[in-house]
């Protein structure tokens, strides 16, 4: 391992557009921050069907782009911009993500419905 | 058995140069201004994030050092603390009586950005984690950018007396809100400065007269990654650290006359001194302004990373050569009042790791 980003079935599908959690199901915890394998088990890590539901924990912005922290539960949490009105205390999904330059990048909204 | 810091060198911080001469430049003045001789120096510990290998064995030979033990510490921004305390458990196992610590890093180098943390998804640059822990400070307790302002104003005003730190900080508060807006919560002077620099310091048994004593030694790692981890406690790590290490040395929070603290961004000083239980809640960024207003060197004398610049490599090694030189009454024009308890706190990538090290004379 070279410290890079190995995230495994997670990225692959964070990089066709759909935000799924990485999830052991042997051990029915995710595996997160993403890996290819169950740090517990070392079963490999599948994915969670259904788009998870978050809360915006911290927000700030930069240049014009909202981001923030948010807590998508179970200890799986993500550093997103921000879309519609999302901001501290906000209920959002991940509406968007994808991979850029060699990183994920994921938008979560308060606006899906 | 006893252990301490019994002598320590630096090299200027700089904008440009490499590691290695900044390394060699601090190991020569340990030796030559502690009047330490090579041959009794019994293992050579280099902390750094330079992708080059094998440096503890090259500072060795280029100083005359034929150590048993050679080699190197990485651990990011906190590689200093970490190496300092993997001399201490050589020295206290009894493996060495010497080590000699040595610090090194060169601007832009690695070290500060940790690119397999997907947890930060397109925010990966320190500025960002930054930015959030400063927007929730504000928010938790009232805090206003000009508060904030006050921290690298004062830190920058403390390096002018330390004749090692990169020049070019803020002269003033206004000077800092003035300064270009990196984020919505940031300004570029709120932001530590990469630069290439490096600090040593001997680790030894049975320190003397004109030593100082490690006597608090705390580490806690509560993840690597910025958003992972249980639960989301920003600098829980250097709570922890302090508290253990505050034990080990049978001290209380009050009772630190001089702190080095990481203050990367302007936000990290009062919440790792509040952490550490030297302020109250919410009022790490009153007490900075106090200190501005009084003179107190209490917190931060040589100038933090704020005043001095960042080779993340160096800083822990540069902040316990503070520590030392400040409890043993050699910090000159920096000295601060009634500093026999002094305490260091580094830590890395957004404070998920903290070292803290108390030492006293
Ligand atoms: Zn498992």
């Amino acid at each position: 391992m070279d410290g890079g980003m190995d995230g495994g079935a997670f990225l692959k599908s964070v990089s066709e557009g759909v935000f799924r959690v990485p999830w052991c199901a042997a051990c029915s915890i995710p595996v997160w921050p993403p890996a290819p394998r169950c740090g517990r088990c070392t079963g490999p890590a599948g994915l969670r069907d259904g788009e998870p539901e978050g809360l915006v924990l911290e927000a700030s912005g930069a240049a014009g782009t909202r981001f923030g922290l948010v807590d998508l539960g179970e200890g799986v949490r993500i550093l997103a911009e921000l879309g519609g009105r999302a901001a501290v205390g906000s209920r959002v999904r991940v509406t968007s993500c994808g991979v850029r330059d060699g990183r994920p990048y994921y938008v979560a909204s308060d606006a899906w419905m | 058995m006893r252990v301490g810091i019994t002598a320590c060198g630096h090299s200027g911080f700089s904008t440009g140069g490499g590691a290695g001469p900044a390394m060699a430049a601090a190991a020569a003045r340990l030796l030559r201004d502690y009047d330490v001789d090579p041959g009794s120096v019994d293992a050579v510990i280099v902390s750094s994030n330079e992708g080059a290998g094998y440096l503890g064995p090259i500072l060795a030979e280029g100083a005359g050092i034929r150590p048993g033990a050679a080699h190197r510490v990485e651990n990011l921004c906190s590689s200093g603390a970490s190496a300092i305390i993997s001399a201490y458990a050589h020295v206290a196992s009894g493996l060495a009586g010497s080590v000699l610590v040595c610090g090194a890093d060169a601007a832009g180098g690695p070290g500060l950005v940790l690119d397999w943390d997907a947890t930060r998804g397109a925010f990966a640059s320190p500025v960002y984690w930054a930015s959030i822990l400063s927007s929730s400070y504000k928010r938790r307790f009232g805090a206003t950018a000009a508060d904030l302002a006050v921290i690298p104003a004062r830190n920058s005003a403390n390096a002018e007396e330390n004749p090692h730190a990169l020049p070019g900080g803020p002269g003033s508060v206004e000077d800092v809100l003035c300064s270009r807006e990196v984020t919505d919560d940031l300004r570029l002077y709120e932001c530590s400065r990469s630069c290439t620099g490096a600090a040593a310091v001997l680790v030894a048994s049975g320190p003397g007269d004109g030593a100082a004593r490690i006597t608090g030694i705390g580490q806690a790692t509560a993840s690597a990654s910025f958003a992972g981890g249980p639960e989301f406690l920003p600098l829980k790590s250097t709570a922890d650290a302090a508290s253990a290490a505050l034990l080990m040395a049978g001290r209380r929070p009050a009772e630190v006359g001089v702190a080095e603290v990481h203050d990367a961004f302007s936000v990290c000083e009062p919440m790792a001194l509040e952490a550490a239980g030297i302020c109250a809640p919410g009022t790490g960024a009153a007490y900075a302004r106090e200190m501005l207003e009084t003179g107190s060197r209490r917190i931060n004398p040589r100038g933090g990373l704020l005043g001095s610049g960042h080779p993340p490599g160096a800083t822990g090694v540069a902040q316990a050569a503070e520590a030392f030189l400040q409890v043993t009454g050699r910090a000159g024009g920096r000295q601060a009042d009634s500093a026999t308890c002094g305490m260091i706190h580094n830590m890395s990538a957004a404070g998920t790791s903290s070292s803290v090290i108390v030492v006293e004379s």
